[in-house]
């Protein structure tokens, strides 16, 4: 992964280095597949949500002000992609929120408590607001601080503080069986 | 377990059940793929444009020009039978090309053009 830091890859793109892109791509893509995820069911149009916002962010780079931290800003585009498709596309129910395949390794008990654990969150998290799934995701797991959260929402602090609160005690009771194992 | 809902620190544990749920697999691959779309469409070019773009710029005229080209053609069809001559909907089509052409195309039709061809239509 990229050690030289996001401002120096932004002055470098503005420059018309592309490369520098491709490093942005793969230190900011992870999280910014997972945001989409939460916003469409269909993985596939999560990725295409995700190069939508990418590409977009590159096409804006000359007016982002490098002041500002980059990482609440390019997921603020992938965000605002991953809605725009999500109304544009027919909703496609082909897979639940997020699943991927399971390790070749897992025995089949393990494999099958990893599919009801995928199972029962796709559920927990299909029961949030879409504003709540996004603040406990980006809270809990991506590390943004509450105040980088309501930016990137538009909302105030408190609203972030109060969704994180909601949607973290809806996951510990729909997942309590499961927590219990992996906590 | 010690965290509960009201710790204002982010909780490890459904930060990782979240975290492993909601990643993508192949990554590398979704870097190639989206580094691939870049080098087709470099920004400031027509290319550039996401296709959901070009689609909701083509859209609007598109059906505004097909709506159009369908009240002249219910028109020239009225007053051909009015008038004793039967008119064709082919022929009140005529002008009309082409949407119908742009419409049977493969690829994503230029907004340009085909505003342009409406605009020129007799």
């Amino acid at each position: 992964m990229s050690n030289v830091p996001d401002s120096e890859l932004i002055a470098r793109l503005v420059a018309g280095d592309e490369e520098a892109f491709g490093r942005l791509v793969a230190e900011h893509g992870p999280a910014a597949r997972r945001l989409a995820r939460l916003v469409l069911r269909d993985p596939n149009d999560a990725d295409d949500a995700v190069q939508d916002g990418l590409l977009a962010a590159w096409r804006a780079i000359a007016r982002f002000d490098p002041r500002r931290p980059f990482r609440p800003w390019l997921m603020r585009i992938v965000l605002n992609a991953a809605r725009d498709l999500r109304r544009r596309r027919i909703v496609r129910e082909t897979q639940p929120l997020g699943g991927h395949e399971a390790s070749r390794e897992a025995t089949p008990d393990r494999q099958a408590g990893r599919a009801l654990l995928r199972a029962r969150l796709a559920e927990a998290l299909a029961t949030l607001p879409e504003r709540a799934r996004v603040a406990v995701t980006l809270f809990d797991a991506e590390g943004y601080s509450h105040g980088e959260i309501a930016e990137l929402l538009d909302v105030p602090e408190g609203t972030v503080r109060s969704d994180v609160f909601h949607a973290r005690r809806n996951l510990r009771v729909l997942l309590a069986p499961f927590l219990e194992e992996v906590g | 377990m010690t965290h509960d809902s009201f710790d204002s620190r982010p909780d490890p544990t459904i930060g990782r059940l979240l975290r492993d749920h909601l990643s993508g697999k192949d990554h590398d691959a979704f870097v190639a793929r989206v580094r691939d779309a870049a080098r087709q469409g470099r920004p400031g070019s027509p290319g550039g444009l996401p296709e959901w773009e070009l689609l909701a710029r083509w859209f609007r005229p598109g059906i505004a020009a097909a709506a159009a080209i369908l009240v002249g053609a219910l028109v020239g069809i009225s007053q051909g039978e009015r008038g004793g001559s039967i008119v064709s909907l082919a022929e009140a089509l005529g002008p009309a090309e082409a949407p119908a052409e742009l419409l049977a195309a493969d690829t994503q039709p230029d907004p340009q053009v085909l505003l342009a061809r409406i605009l020129e239509a007799p």
